[in-house]
């Protein structure tokens, strides 16, 4: 496979009021086109660091970040960002705030509002296109912010625990969804999530981080069918895959 | 099933406190008006009946006088929103796009903000003469800072997550202001802008009571002179009656911009 992302002794430290405090340590890693990359670890363990740094959002203390063979300096056309909340303008509908990437740079013109359109199809808004944010729900409103992200063919997806907020029931929903949106539009993904289900169900590589300071400790290659139905929860495979990510989750707990 | 048509005793209640209540106390309100004054031997000088305010508003002859009046002040206070609260709006988003400019002037507009503006009236009739100017300066002056105020602070309301979203598809800066920044702070612009409104009428009228040969203000002091009180209060019965219009409009122009605002928390809980 081609090698897409390409983290190469990247750390990042910043200042705090008191001490320097690092949130990533040396970090070197290679993510191929194509491949879903879940990053999990306790919180303060410099995820959303690491995604930020490959998104352009943060700058890095040492070392370089290359998308494609580009150094990765500030925010990049070819990267598509999710965040936590689906930060949605409620004084757009859903369509218009799909297109936002593209309109905040130009006049659009129809292919773009076919384009957008075909998305919200593809994550079952086709009829809330014209709809405003606070009409739809919160699993709506994130499948929606993936549309957004995904409206400028991104080469990858950054996502930072978009799932976080929806109740569990909405979130398994979403993970086969979004399961089968990754077969079909073939975007290289990485996320950041808390849930080690999440994480085993969607991904093909987990890195496992610990804190203090961040570092990724682990990496586990998830040998599962591309196809992932909700079956497969209740399976041996997926529960070893399960046990093993939280067997480092217990111990760096206790440190 | 015939039921439902039939309304609850819940639902009348509740029909009963929103009109029946309202308008029994407009009854006994307008009746007290109207037979306490000589009830207790008050002469119409210091408190009027209803009825002879409302013979004002039945002769014909003074139409003219306060219509011509009321053309005059709302000219002057509507000047005066648009001059400053159209400098406000501008200076406003100035001072919060550079921290340049808005480290050098704030400390003086808030400074200024402290002087009381009414008492510079005087000053300004000097200045600028009896005619409508010193007014539309004074009411400009009056609005100026609300509108400042709620602009400045309209804009820094912009939500964090949506800056980095902004910032995340490299936004030019027109375009962040266009679809972030504006719809953003237009909530706060225009809680200032109705606050402004109300204040620049204010302004108008202060400025004719210090120096103006017309207007409502005018009318107003000319009635008092002559003691004629029932004249006065029918003056300010078109004053307040301008006030309402006016914040109506406002509401209604706020409503339709912003669509995306919900009104729950509206003050009478519909």
């Amino acid at each position: 496979m081609d090698k897409l992302i390409d983290i190469r002794g990247v750390s990042m430290t910043y200042m705090s009021a008191s001490a320097p405090v690092h949130a990533l340590r040396q970090t070197d890693l290679t993510i191929d086109a194509g491949e879903f990359v879940s990053i999990v670890g306790p919180s303060g363990c410099g995820k959303t660091t690491l995604l930020k740094l490959i998104g352009g959002l943060h700058r890095a203390t040492t070392g370089t970040i290359t998308i494609n063979n580009t150094v990765v300096d500030g925010p990049a056309d070819n990267v598509g960002f999710a965040f936590q909340s689906s930060v949605l303008l409620p004084w757009k509908t859903t369509i218009e705030n799909v297109l936002l990437p593209i309109r905040v740079h130009r006049r659009l013109v129809k292919a773009d509002y076919d384009k957008a359109a075909g998305l919200l199809n593809l994550v079952g808004l086709e009829k809330f296109k014209d709809r405003y944010p606070n009409e739809l729900s919160g699993g709506m409103q994130q499948r929606a912010s993936i549309c957004r992200a995904l409206v400028r063919d991104p080469a990858c997806l950054l996502l930072d625990e978009p799932f976080g907020a929806l109740d569990a029931l909405t979130r398994e929903n979403i993970n086969v969804f979004f399961n089968g949106l990754w077969r079909r539009t073939k975007t290289t993904v990485v996320l950041v999530t808390h849930s080690v289900q999440e994480a085993v169900f969607l991904s093909t590589r987990i890195l496992i981080m610990s804190r203090h300071p961040g570092a990724i400790i682990e990496t586990i290659n998830v040998d599962l069918p591309a196809e992932r139905h909700p079956a497969l929860i209740g399976t041996d495979k997926f529960a070893t895959y399960a046990g093993r990510i939280r067997t480092y989750f217990s111990e760096t707990g206790h440190e | 099933m015939s039921d439902a048509s039939r309304p609850t005793p819940r639902a009348t209640a509740r029909l009963m406190e929103r009109y029946l209540y309202p308008a029994l106390f407009l009854v006994v309100f307008v009746a007290a008006w109207e037979f306490l004054p000589s009830y207790f031997g008050l002469p119409n000088y210091v408190l009027p009946k209803l009825s002879e305010i409302g013979a004002v508003f039945a002769d014909v002859s003074r139409y003219g006088q306060f219509a011509y009046g009321t053309y005059v002040t709302l000219k002057e206070a509507l000047l005066g929103v648009l001059i400053g609260g159209g400098l406000g709006l501008v200076i406003g988003f100035a001072l919060a796009e550079s921290r340049i400019l808005m480290n050098t002037f704030y400390p003086y507009i808030v400074a200024l903000q402290c002087v009381p503006k009414v008492a510079i009236a005087p000053l300004l009739v000097i200045w600028f003469g009896f005619g409508i100017a010193s007014k539309v300066i004074i009411a400009s002056l009056l609005c100026f800072f609300p509108v400042l105020v709620s602009t400045i602070s309209g804009i820094r309301s912009v939500r964090d997550d949506y800056a980095e979203l902004f910032h995340a598809i490299k936004a030019p800066r027109l375009a962040k202001l266009r679809h972030l920044v504006i719809p953003s702070a237009l909530p706060s612009i225009f809680s200032g802008m109705e606050i402004g409104l109300t204040i620049a009428l204010l302004g108008a009228i202060v400025g004719e009571f210090v120096g103006a040969q017309e207007g409502l203000g005018v009318l107003l002091m000319q009635a008092q002179f002559q003691m004629d009180t029932p004249s006065v209060f029918a003056i300010l019965g078109i004053l307040s009656f301008l006030g309402i219009v006016l914040s109506v409009l406002v509401h209604v122009v706020r409503k339709k911009s912003l669509y995306w605002v919900s009104t729950e928390n509206d003050i009478s809980g519909r």
